[in-house]
């Protein structure tokens, strides 16, 4: 337990680790900024925080972290884990007085760990940016709803990374799969589902059924859970024409219950799978 | 974390290999077959065998960087496998390609490493400085490894691997890559390891060089030990100008 905890340490005082938590912290802070900056009108008396304000800088957040998160976990998750596995520097290590479990499982939580300082610290850093535009800050329950939300879709991240490098053998191919998955499910994952619900689902846009296969969708990809939550936290849907109208997020799938299951399964499904592949194949 | 003077509490020091094998896939042949070896304290056994013969492999699996499919392998009475902690305090690996990450300088290396075996920075540093004058390195430790030449590397992994004076040691292919001075340091240093009650396996094709050394050679083939010749079955194959080679030629079934 000691060399897990000396490696976990270790891990967490990287220096790529530290800048990954500055870039979540500076992104936010150009969020912040542009809520309250310059860009922004300044009323003489603060505004009162009203239900639609809270949705648009919730998907503001939302926006923001569902492009930073996985491009940072993924990151992260190749060069603490992925490229020294894949390169053989790892073998180095696990001679020494420790195991594979322990040397795995501290370094997706060390990983982990950054991107929960970085995302804590980065929703506080826009609370006080809201707080000085707005009468109030943000609800309490909601930025942590958001701060686990892209916990769970950053562990994801970092887990599947974690697993590739024990289902290919170099790092290219490690790096690259990385990168197609970021590519299908974030920045294309808008358009493969839209094409998904109405090209092989024949579903219209708009209607119940439609939301709730978007849903169904943003469950079985972590860098869209992250919607899912803010659509639970704030009864706003984020899809196309919903947006700014209050809707029963149940009636959609997106129960307290479906998100944490959901959340649990993506935080520990990969690691775990990542951990039984170094047993059974190594 | 186990202190690294504090070493074993097991009684019985030594390697000890029973019924290993190892299948990299369910189709074709073990990569290591039912090999059964043990290494007792201060003796040095040489494990001869071509390419692919399996030496790595079991090797490998003694140091716990793979898992064995089955059979059992203890490091002073711990298991590799279910003890892998205790296993690995008392053990010293050198790679035949040795691999460190390659930004890193050696004593950042040495005193992480040292973390493992409990020793601070301080300690790390001091026992890091004297094994890396004893291999030759303590010019060059303000290079990162990346600069290193081949040779250099596999002399900064005999200074990792003695870095908690370990009772065992698992030697891979170690004189290839090495200089005429390095394989000198080597032969030396696995004699005063000897010396001292060390256990360890010498894996090598140069037979020249285990017929000199190793107190006993086991012959490994298509994952298989064919043979193990002890010093009097050594001295009497190169009696009368006999080769160690040749007989290693005809125990494996090949007219070369």
């Amino acid at each position: 337990m000691q060399n897990f905890i000396y490696e976990m340490q270790r891990t967490f005082r990287s220096k790529l680790v530290i800048v990954m938590m500055i870039i979540i912290i500076l992104a936010s802070s150009l969020v912040a900024y542009g809520i309250t900056g310059p860009g922004s009108p300044k009323p003489v008396i603060k505004p009162s925080m009203t239900h639609a304000a809270q949705a648009v800088i919730f998907n503001i957040m939302n926006a923001v972290f569902l492009f930073l998160i996985p491009v940072l976990a993924i990151f992260e998750g190749y060069i603490i884990y992925g490229k020294d596995r894949t390169n053989g520097v790892l073998e180095s290590v696990v001679t020494r007085p420790t195991t594979k479990g322990q040397i795995l499982f501290s370094r997706f939580f060390a990983c982990a760990a950054s991107i929960f300082i970085g995302l804590l610290l980065s929703t506080l850093i826009i609370d006080a940016g809201v707080a000085s535009y707005y009468a109030t800050g943000l609800p309490l329950s909601m930025m942590l709803a958001l701060i686990a939300a892209y916990l769970v879709a950053g562990a994801a991240f970092i887990g599947l990374v974690f697993l590739l490098s024990h289902l290919v053998k170099s790092q290219t191919s490690v790096l690259g799969l990385a990168i197609t998955i970021f590519l299908v499910m974030v920045i294309f994952w808008d358009t493969i589902t839209f094409l998904i619900l109405i090209l092989a689902l024949k579903l219209s846009p708009g209607t119940i059924g439609f939301g709730k296969a978007e849903v169904i969708l943003s469950f079985i990809n972590p860098a869209y859970f992250g919607s899912n939550v803010v659509l639970y936290a704030t009864d706003v849907s984020l899809f196309g024409g919903f947006f700014g109208t209050g809707i029963n997020p149940a009636a959609y799938g997106v129960t307290l219950t479906s998100l944490v299951a959901v959340g649990i399964a993506w935080m520990a499904l990969p690691i775990l799978s990542a951990y039984a592949m170094a047993k059974k194949f190594d | 974390m186990i202190k690294y003077a504090q070493r074993s509490t097991f009684a019985l020091p030594m390697i000890e290999i029973r019924n290993l094998i190892k299948r990299y896939s369910g189709k074709g042949p073990a990569a290591v077959d039912d090999l059964t070896l043990t290494i007792n304290n201060g003796e040095i056994v040489g494990f001869a065998g071509l390419n692919g013969a399996g030496k790595t492999t079991t090797i490998r699996a003694c140091t716990g960087i793979i898992y064995p499919t089955s059979g059992t392998i203890l490091i002073d009475g711990a298991d590799v496998v279910s003890q892998k902690t205790a296993a690995s305090s008392s053990v010293g690996w050198v790679p035949e390609l040795p691999n460190f990450e390659p930004n890193a300088k050696p004593m950042q290396l040495l005193k992480y490493y040292g973390g493992f075996y409990g020793m601070n920075s301080e300690e790390s540093r001091t026992r890091g400085m004297t094994l890396l004058e004893a291999t030759g390195l303590s010019g060059d430790t303000n290079k990162k490894l990346r600069n290193y030449s081949q040779g250099m590397k596999k002399r900064f992994s005999l200074a990792a691997s003695m870095l908690n004076d370990p009772r065992n040691y698992f030697f891979d292919e170690t004189l290839n890559g090495l200089d005429p001075e390095g394989i000198r340091y080597v032969r030396k240093l696995v004699t005063e390891l000897k010396s001292r009650g060390r256990a360890i396996l010498l894996s090598s094709h140069i037979l020249n060089e285990l017929e000199t050394l190793a107190d006993r050679i086991a012959i490994i083939h298509r994952g298989k030990l064919v043979e193990v010749l002890n010093r009097e079955k050594i001295d009497a194959v190169m009696q009368n100008g006999g080769r160690l080679e040749d007989h290693f030629f005809s125990i494996i079934g090949l007219n070369v």
